[in-house]
């Protein structure tokens, strides 16, 4: 009989621990991270969609005066449309790679014609593409930096158990820019 | 572990590697020391103006380079640092010289990208201030640019100040505690009403009986201990005395408890400064508003 109530208030005691560890597994803190990741990511796909709205206005400027680049014409326009086409966060990251590097060719190709560089709203064209660019590349920063948090939390203990109960992904992808395409086009306009 | 490492410098990274972003001082700042008094004072003058009229808010800045950072970077950083334009409104316009980087930067608020999109920027940069800056007119091609723009700002601001930004709630920080606290005086209250005690009745009259208990031997390591247990019925006179064992004490192993984790995890600072107090009076300039951008804005090479 003593010995029941000696029980009772060990389960007391067991059911306390549980209830003060429960809150300290991380779970909320792992929501609020997550949401920050994804309200990152929102903004990223908001620039990369203006990047792809934006380069079929290019693309016809620039054809007005080189006609003959069909090749590189179609590559961009296959990139963009592969961009548009993703759905998942990796493929967005891969498409967007790809669609800078298709665009590097048309950046060098167009110190070649003096007359576009002249044009103004070729110029404008860029200065938006260039604009867009750097948007990305802030928003691409800001994403990186809520991945590297939740990464981090989501990987200590006891935070990672909590995850693995409640089906949080172990590591986000980051988004890392092309090498040489992470430089925002400058197009020397001497007037 | 490369991984943890990996970690670390990827979240370094925005930081690791930036000079140390300097402290506003007035609407102009001139670290390379390239402009007089007098174009300083116009820019101030021009600057307070603006910002009395239509609340948006002009930064100019000067610096030798602004390595290693490009100069983009750069702008973007010092704007949200600075946090030049009003918080919600984001109705800030920075423009930055570079000189020994030969390269001009004007990095907007998200309120204004749409009175100065980033075409129109870049037409202000070329037509306005190149010219000047070809012939290493600093000054008179900053006052030209500051002028164009200031002539945007004033024709286009947007009657009420458009809110861009979502508010910050401030997350209550013991928002998980008191959360827990709560959970367990609701447990305990529930186990208090389930958990009875057992009655005693008193076999002649069946009334509850008081029981008081006395601790004859406490119980060792090596063996029980004995209890007296004394039931007195209120009612009749009856007096029963048990004597009842208590357990042998157990040597338990000090297992580490569930502790409660959840270290805060700074998130990235880029997003929204406060605002800094200036010095009082210098063109009437007391501190940024706490405005933010995202990058946009043009620049141009020189």
């Amino acid at each position: 009989m003593v010995q029941r109530q000696w029980m009772r208030r060990q389960l007391v005691w067991a059911v306390l621990a549980l209830l003060i560890g429960l809150p300290g597994c991380g779970y909320n803190r792992m929501v609020d991270l997550q949401e920050q990741v994804q309200a990152a990511w929102a903004q990223v796909e908001n620039q990369l969609q203006r990047r792809a709205d934006l380069i079929p206005n290019l693309v016809n400027v620039v054809k007005g005066y080189a006609a003959h680049e069909r090749e590189l014409f179609q590559h961009i326009a296959d990139a963009r449309a592969a961009l548009l086409e993703a759905t998942s966060v990796d493929e967005t990251i891969e498409a967007s790679r790809g669609l800078e590097a298709a665009l590097q060719p048309l950046f060098v190709m167009v110190e070649n014609y003096p007359q576009l560089k002249a044009d103004a709203t070729f110029a404008k064209l860029m200065d938006e593409v260039a604009g867009t660019e750097n948007r990305i590349a802030v928003e691409r920063m800001r994403y990186n930096q809520a991945v590297a948090a939740y990464n981090a939390y989501v990987q200590r203990i006891p935070a990672t158990y909590t995850a693995k109960i409640f089906g949080f992904e172990a590591e986000k992808p980051y988004f890392r820019a092309v090498e040489d395409a992470h430089r925002v086009p400058q197009i020397e306009f001497k007037q | 572990m490369s991984n943890v490492i990996w970690l670390m410098l990827l979240v370094a990274l925005p930081v690791w590697g930036q000079p140390t972003l300097p402290k506003p001082d007035g609407w102009v700042y001139d670290a390379a020391n390239v402009l007089d008094a007098a174009t300083k004072a116009q820019l101030n003058a021009l600057a307070a103006d603006v910002a009395q009229q239509t609340s948006a808010e002009i930064a100019v800045v000067v610096v030798e380079t602004t390595a290693p950072q490009t100069p983009k970077q750069y702008v973007t950083a010092l704007f949200n640092h600075w946090g030049v334009g009003k918080r919600g409104a984001d109705n800030g316009v920075m423009i930055l010289l570079a000189v020994q980087d030969r390269r001009v930067e004007i990095e907007t608020g998200y309120g204004v990208e749409g009175i100065l999109p980033d075409g129109k920027v870049g037409e202000i940069i070329r037509t306005a201030m190149l010219p000047h800056l070809r012939q290493q007119a600093w000054g008179a091609g900053l006052v030209a640019g500051a002028q164009r723009i200031a002539q945007v700002l004033r024709q286009d601001s947007p009657a009420a100040p458009v809110s861009t930004a979502t508010p910050d709630e401030p997350l209550f920080p013991y928002r998980g505690l008191v959360i827990a606290v709560a959970l367990v005086a609701f447990m305990l209250l529930l186990i208090g009403l389930v958990v009875r005690r057992r009655r005693h009745r008193c076999p002649k009259c069946g009334a509850q009986m008081t029981r008081r208990g006395r601790t004859l031997q406490t119980a060792t390591y090596q063996r029980s201990g004995l209890r007296e247990l004394v039931y007195d019925c209120p009612q009749c006179a009856h007096h029963d005395v048990r004597f009842v064992a208590i357990p042998p004490r157990v040597r338990v192993s000090r297992r580490g408890r569930l502790l409660p984790g959840g270290v805060i995890i700074g998130g990235g600072g880029l997003r929204g400064g406060g605002s800094f107090g200036g010095r009082a009076g210098s063109g009437g300039f007391s501190g940024f508003g706490g405005g933010s951008s995202g990058g946009g804005g043009a620049g141009a090479s020189f």
